[in-house]
């Protein structure tokens, strides 16, 4: 039987194992890993800096010179892992480095000036650079007549930088040019130097080769299957030394790549990272403070109550959760779901809800049972007789056969006469027990309904023990109840929270408080080209201050910024030194404003040209 | 220094007595700023049930409008102060790129420092809102703003404030409303008014530049000056 393809609009195909996730999603594909084909797609997002995720090539340098360097070939993206090496970026000819001489001559902006005939053949791969210590080797092979081992042995003794050794090879080598005639004696010794000097930044090709294949592989992934890439990226993101920078970094890049980055939802119960091929979702692990260990219970608590509800969690209330679920989960741990708005999906404001948690958490185990078992009965889910429970009935003395003495008569008439009135007590308690079970309870509709009922004393039909408690209850009450505070959902105060515990805001940022009437650019329509003269309502990320070396004022100061909204990352802004005089006190790291201007023609970079603080 | 990131919370009791040290206090309001554009953004006021009913002075009633009544039926003073606590420490700031000296919010009001804030430590102390040191732990301890402080900035060299009262001279002289309403957050927001004001000032003076872009107000040290 013929096996399904699916074909990328790349051309690119694979067999098609099993159908989408959901519907607009790509179906389950075999990709062989390691029978990549070549795609010109995987070139283009390089091309475009788009090296986040990439092996080797995610830093700010990796993305620059990708970006500048323009990959075409498998060679290419070797050779990125050996010229973003500090060495090649500091080891200047002409004042230029070797990176920036390797770029130029790929991209036919430099000429590739000619040294010798045997040197160009060794160098043509790398445009006329010393990149690699393979082409060292080659060198002293056809230079010097060295064979593979001596070559090897002359490229250590200069790595060593030991004088004594160096002064040999170098004589070895001159000796072997002359022996040679290869190249004339004084170019044997420029080559010499020449080595001698490039053991500096120099890598070894087999290595930058496989690590251009990885970062091959990664491209590919990221070109056919972003979704499921930028999951598996968050997911080991816990790796990194920094998982939370790493997780603001992926999440902006999703965005870049209109991947919607959703907040935990406890409902799916998951541990990490997840995706249905469209969306990823936090996991409640991915949630700061939230281990490994806390899944047990947080799904055992969940699976309790959905038994004792006889309901699924999809189908819960907000009382639903807070008092059948609430209870077998910590109270921090709860406070952490409701900031990172894995319980969103209850239609609640989450300081409200934060505010409905600590009233609960104020009362005692026993009080929130009361008001558990009295809901349940409510519903018709627990018997009345279980809600309320006769008393014991005391027993009666028993009377002795024989009584020894007075005194024991009268011991056993005191004991009668107790027993009657405990006798007489139960009756009534029973009387009024049975009353009870009488009533129809009516469902509560909210945590304060639930308070006043709980509020009273036993002896009075309630739940609390003691008259203190019901002071307590009634001023948790009186604060439930009256407006101390507002408990309402602020976009600063969300998108703060969410950066502390996911490590980036999701659901909205700062800037959403803001009126943004002015505003007729996104960071996202900027990134994807827009031109003209534009105003953004944005966030300032960072700011990097320097003094200009060139222009019309060196000395002065001039900013480049990197900015957000809520559709992605800004990082190429920039505010030359005659604005940032005027706004250099409205560019800080923090604050939220319109930045007016337009795009640099050469480097594509937002020049600011004006810029005011929003206001609400 | 990192620019202040820290909310600034304007806070004010009413009381039924003078004595920071045995007074009841009977309501507390408070309004938090956002410390970059001096916004309110969240309000907490409550009565507070005095421990002691017969500890009031019918003076310290009289100013603040509150009846007995009222007071026997408003919520326990633990646990109305375990509420504001708590409110309070949402507006704490940790975390990169929000550097601060201390994360709590700033204190800030009218007299709070003779008045309030003792208070404030007291109920702390007495409910056990203290650092393992035994301080009280819910405000920034190194930075207060006070609005008499401001006042003083203001009128040492000049007699046109004629008291540092809010009803005889303050409120008057900045054409606040003037007619009481025993309404503990009113106060608290008019004194939220005048401390912004005072603040944005502040931020005014050492920004402004000529029209060359030069700053008018230039220090030796700093480079911000050029």
């Amino acid at each position: 039987m013929k096996q399904e393809m699916y074909t990328f609009a790349c051309g690119c195909q694979w067999p098609i194992v099993g159908p989408p996730p959901r519907p607009g999603a790509l179906p389950l594909l075999d990709i062989d890993t390691e029978n990549l084909p070549f795609c010109p797609r995987v070139w283009e997002i390089l091309g475009q800096g788009d090296t986040k995720g990439v092996f080797q090539l995610e830093s700010y340098l990796g993305k620059k010179w990708t970006r500048m360097l323009q990959p075409e070939s498998g060679e290419h993206i070797g050779a990125l892992g050996s010229i973003l090496r500090p060495g090649c970026l500091r080891a200047m000819v002409e004042g230029v480095s070797i990176t920036e001489h390797y770029c130029l001559r790929k991209n036919g902006q430099e000429d590739i000036p000619p040294y010798h005939p045997v040197i160009d053949e060794i160098l043509k791969l790398t445009y006329g650079c010393l990149c690699y210590q393979e082409q060292c080797l080659e060198i002293a092979r056809r230079v010097a007549g060295f064979n593979l081992q001596e070559a090897d042995a002359l490229r250590k003794s200069i790595g060593q930088k030991i004088p004594e050794e160096m002064a040999k090879c170098k004589i070895l080598f001159l000796e072997g040019a002359a022996r040679q005639k290869v190249v004339p004696q004084e170019i044997a010794e420029e080559l010499f130097n020449w080595i001698e000097k490039s053991q500096r930044y120099q890598f070894n090709k087999s290595h930058a080769m496989s690590y251009g294949l990885i970062g091959y592989d990664t491209a590919y992934c990221k070109a056919h299957g972003p979704v499921y890439q930028f999951a598996n990226w968050l997911r080991f993101g816990s790796d990194k030394p920094d998982p939370l920078q790493e997780t603001w970094e992926l999440v902006q890049d999703a965005r870049q790549h209109d991947i919607q980055v959703n907040p935990p939802d406890l409902r799916m119960q998951e541990a990490h990272f997840q995706t249905d091929g469209l969306q990823i979702w936090f996991g409640l692990t991915d949630i700061k403070g939230v281990g490994e260990k806390q899944m047990g219970p947080i799904r055992a608590a969940i699976a309790q109550a959905e038994d004792c509800l006889q309901k699924k969690i999809t189908d819960w209330s907000w009382l639903d959760f807070l008092f059948f679920c609430s209870a077998g989960l910590a109270v921090s741990l709860v406070i952490r779901l409701i900031k990172t708005g894995a319980l969103d999906w209850m239609k609640q404001p989450r300081q409200w809800m934060l505010d409905q948690l600590d009233h609960w958490s104020g009362l005692t185990d026993n009080e929130r049972e009361w008001i558990a078992h009295r809901e349940l009965a409510a519903r018709g889910l627990l018997a009345m007789e279980v809600l309320y429970p006769l008393p014991e009935a005391p027993v009666a003395p028993e009377e002795p056969v024989l009584f020894a003495d007075e005194n024991e008569v009268k011991a056993y008439k005191e004991n009668v006469k107790k027993y009657k009135a405990r006798l007489r007590n139960h009756q009534s308690k029973c009387e009024k027990i049975l009353l009870q079970r009488e009533q129809k309870l009516k469902p509560y509709a909210c945590l304060e309904d639930a308070l006043v009922d709980v509020g009273k004393t036993r002896s009075e039909g309630g739940g609390t023990a003691t008259k203190k408690r019901t002071g307590i209850i009634q001023s948790r009450l009186s604060l439930l109840q009256n407006k101390t505070s507002l408990r309402v959902d602020r976009p600063d105060w969300i998108a703060w929270e969410e950066e502390e515990l996911l490590g980036v805001a999701l659901t909205c940022t700062r800037v959403d408080a803001f009126d943004s009437r002015d505003v007729n650019t996104t960071c996202k329509e900027y990134a994807h080209g827009k031109i003209g003269y534009m105003v953004l309502g944005v966030q300032i990320e960072k700011t990097k201050e320097i003094k200009t070396k060139n222009g019309k004022n060196p000395g002065s100061l001039m900013a480049f910024l990197t900015v957000s909204d809520s559709t992605c990352l800004l990082a190429n802004v920039v505010c030359f030194s005659n604005e940032y005089k005027l706004y250099r006190d409205l560019l800080r790291e923090g604050n939220c404003i319109y930045m007016q201007g337009e795009r640099h023609e050469k480097n594509g970079s937002f020049i600011i040209k004006k810029v005011s603080l929003m206001e609400k | 220094m990192p620019v202040n990131n820290n909310y600034i919370v304007v806070f004010d009791f009413e009381t039924g007595g003078l004595n920071t040290s045995t007074l009841e206090p009977v309501q507390i309001a408070a309004v938090a700023l956002d410390p970059r554009t001096f916004e309110e953004v969240d309000f907490f006021q409550s009565l507070m049930r005095p421990l002691d009913m017969n500890n009031l002075q019918a003076e310290a009633m009289k100013v603040n409008g509150l009846k007995k009544e009222q007071l026997t039926v408003a919520p326990e003073q633990g646990v109305v102060w375990e509420q504001f606590c708590k409110w309070v420490k949402k507006f704490n700031r940790k975390g990169k790129g929000r550097s601060s000296l201390l994360p709590l919010p700033i204190p800030a009001g009218k007299n709070i420092r003779k008045f309030d804030l003792p208070i404030a430590h007291r109920l702390c102390k007495t409910y056990g809102m203290v650092s393992d040191k035994g301080n009280p732990n819910i405000f920034n301890d190194r930075i207060t703003i006070d609005l008499e402080d401001f006042l003083f900035h203001w009128f040492e060299n000049s007699d046109e404030l004629i008291s540092y009262s809010m009803d005889e001279g303050v409120r008057p002289f900045f054409g606040l409303d003037t007619q009481p309403t025993h309404d503990a957050l009113v106060d608290t927001r008019q004194t939220a008014l005048l401390i912004v004001k005072y603040l944005k000032l502040y931020r005014d003076l050492l920004t402004r530049k000529d029209k060359n872009g030069d700053r008018l107000i230039k220090f030796a040290g700093s480079c911000k000056g050029k």
